[in-house]
């Protein structure tokens, strides 16, 4: 039981937006994609639920292949974030034809929990989605992944536009959906330090290529930020994988990620701190990120 | 595919009130143009014009489904095919619908428009297969390079609708003596027609479903 995909590459226009990415989806958890801007997440998950062909590779739910698989596809649900645009065909639908297209479609659709979430986000279903505000399009996407109930359900993100009430509902939500059904998530966010706390695997991309799959906690628990003097922060991390230095004179700072068994030495000229999601993520993908070992 | 064809035969009853405004419109511009107003005469050629209306709606509705509800549809986790199945299943309800419908009133309406109209019906599906299917390869041209459908729908529109209007007013005639006249020319089925139906409808299948396989979802 697990949604999987092999070394998938994705080719648009001659450059290469997914580079033979492979990842292992684990029924019964909430996993974080995140990554920069055009680092390929939404392609990702695009090609996950067949809404995108891949140009090579597979992708299989349960053993079975996704693509136009109904069987399969029923399994899956990725909202994917709504664009509503002058150019957009979809602005000129209703918010209460959008949800109605999607109860048709989706075989485990909850009725009252939709009529719920409707009334928890005050949305009105008449509006059309063109006259949505980002946040109340973003609200839309979350009613569409949480009532199709799909055991595997992936939301591009979600919290896009919300206000700090609404995304702090959204968690809640998100959490006690999980606890009650164990359904899986993968959440897209550009937000990630408000995240960190309901992601159990996070999933870094970074110009199509997965760097890390990993417990978030167990991540977090083996990065370090080593700052002090420059000479003596280079000797502590000798033969450590080194991120992000950043000197400002005599000093110096960089991120490492440990390995089993390894550690850091803090000493009178160099501290060592731990770090959280957001840090660790710029030390792995930031412009000035090198890994040094 | 059930919950499929539940969303496409919706769709198709959404769309009815755009095909009886079309219809309302050609009556309404026929009762202009003729030189008698005939309540009789307007009840049997009504259904002509509902064929018409029909075939029209079709290509209108074409470009919504191409940009809104196709890529929409797989964004809820249907597959490429059976959009394929029920987009033609949408297109071939609308046109029994109008069908149904045109027999209906022809049966119930006496005279002998209502008769050429009865035997004309073979004729008539085969005209709106056709007509939708080329409407369709049109819709979907205009949807992806809208340049090349602008000159196409000017050439084809401008050809047919010159040739029509140079015929209504070289012949002093009005449209209902028209569909009258192209009523009695139809009434025996050519087969030619049939052939041109089938041709066009595999060229809409195919030219739709090379688009449609490797569609990408961009909401």
């Amino acid at each position: 039981m697990s949604f999987t995909c092999e070394h998938i590459t994705k080719v648009y226009g001659g450059r290469e937006v997914l580079k033979d990415v492979s990842l292992t989806l684990e029924p019964g958890k909430i996993y974080g994609l995140i990554g920069r801007n055009g680092a390929g997440k939404t392609t990702l998950l695009s090609i996950l639920t067949a809404q995108n062909p891949a140009t090579k590779g597979t992708v299989s739910v349960d053993g079975e292949p996704v693509w136009e698989n109904r069987k399969a596809l029923e399994k899956l649900c990725f909202s994917r974030e709504l664009n509503v645009g002058a150019e957009s065909g979809i602005a000129a639908i209703k918010v209460k034809e959008y949800l109605r297209i999607a109860a048709t479609y989706y075989a485990d659709w909850d009725k009252d929990m939709e009529q719920r979430l409707m009334a928890l986000f005050e949305l009105d279903g008449k509006k059309k989605l063109g006259k949505l505000s980002k946040g109340m399009l973003s609200m839309v996407t979350i009613i569409v992944a949480m009532c199709s109930k799909a055991p595997y359900t992936l939301l591009d993100e979600p919290v896009a536009g919300l206000d700090v009430v609404a995304r702090e509902q959204f968690y809640k939500l998100l959490l006690e959906e999980y606890a009650a059904t164990g359904r899986t998530f993968v959440i897209s966010t550009h937000i990630i330090e408000e995240a960190a706390d309901v992601l159990e695997e996070v999933i870094i991309i970074h110009e199509g290529h997965v760097l890390l799959v990993e417990d978030t906690q167990a991540l977090l628990e083996r990065v370090r930020y080593v700052s002090g003097k420059a000479d003596e922060v280079d000797a502590a991390v000798v033969g450590l994988e080194v991120h992000h230095p950043e000197t400002l004179g005599r000093s110096k700072g960089v991120t490492v990620f440990l390995k089993p068994g390894q550690r850091v030495e803090e000493t009178r000229d160099v501290s060592v701190q731990m770090v959280n999601l957001q840090k660790a993520f710029v030390a792995l993908c930031g412009e000035e990120a090198h890994h040094e070992a | 595919m059930k919950r499929n064809l539940r969303f496409w035969t919706r769709y198709t009853w959404e769309g009815m009130p755009a095909v009886l405004i079309v219809l309302a419109i050609l009556l309404v511009l026929s009762a202009i143009g003729a030189s008698r107003l005939e309540l009789t005469a307007l009840a049997a050629t009504a259904p002509a014009y509902l064929l018409l209306a029909a075939g029209l709606t079709i290509v209108m509705l074409n470009y919504g489904t191409q940009v809104v509800y196709i890529p929409l549809l797989i964004s809820m986790g249907e597959t490429r095919r059976n959009i394929f199945l029920g987009y033609h299943f949408h297109r071939i309800l609308i046109i029994a619908v109008a069908v149904g419908i045109s027999a209906l009133i022809w049966a119930l309406v006496p005279g002998e428009i209502s008769r050429l109209g009865l035997s004309n019906i073979p004729s008539i599906l085969a005209i709106l297969v056709a007509a939708s299917s080329l409407g369709s390869i049109m819709g979907t041209i205009y949807f992806k390079w809208k340049w090349v459908a602008t000159v196409l729908l000017v050439v084809v529109f401008g050809t047919f609708g010159g040739v029509g209007g140079f015929s209504v007013a070289g012949g002093g005639e009005d449209v209902a003596q028209l569909v009258e006249k192209a009523a009695q020319f139809l009434a025996e089925f050519p087969w030619w027609l049939a052939l041109v139906a089938v041709v066009a409808l595999g060229a809409d299948a195919a030219f739709q479903w090379l688009l449609l396989r490797k569609q990408e979802v961009r909401l």
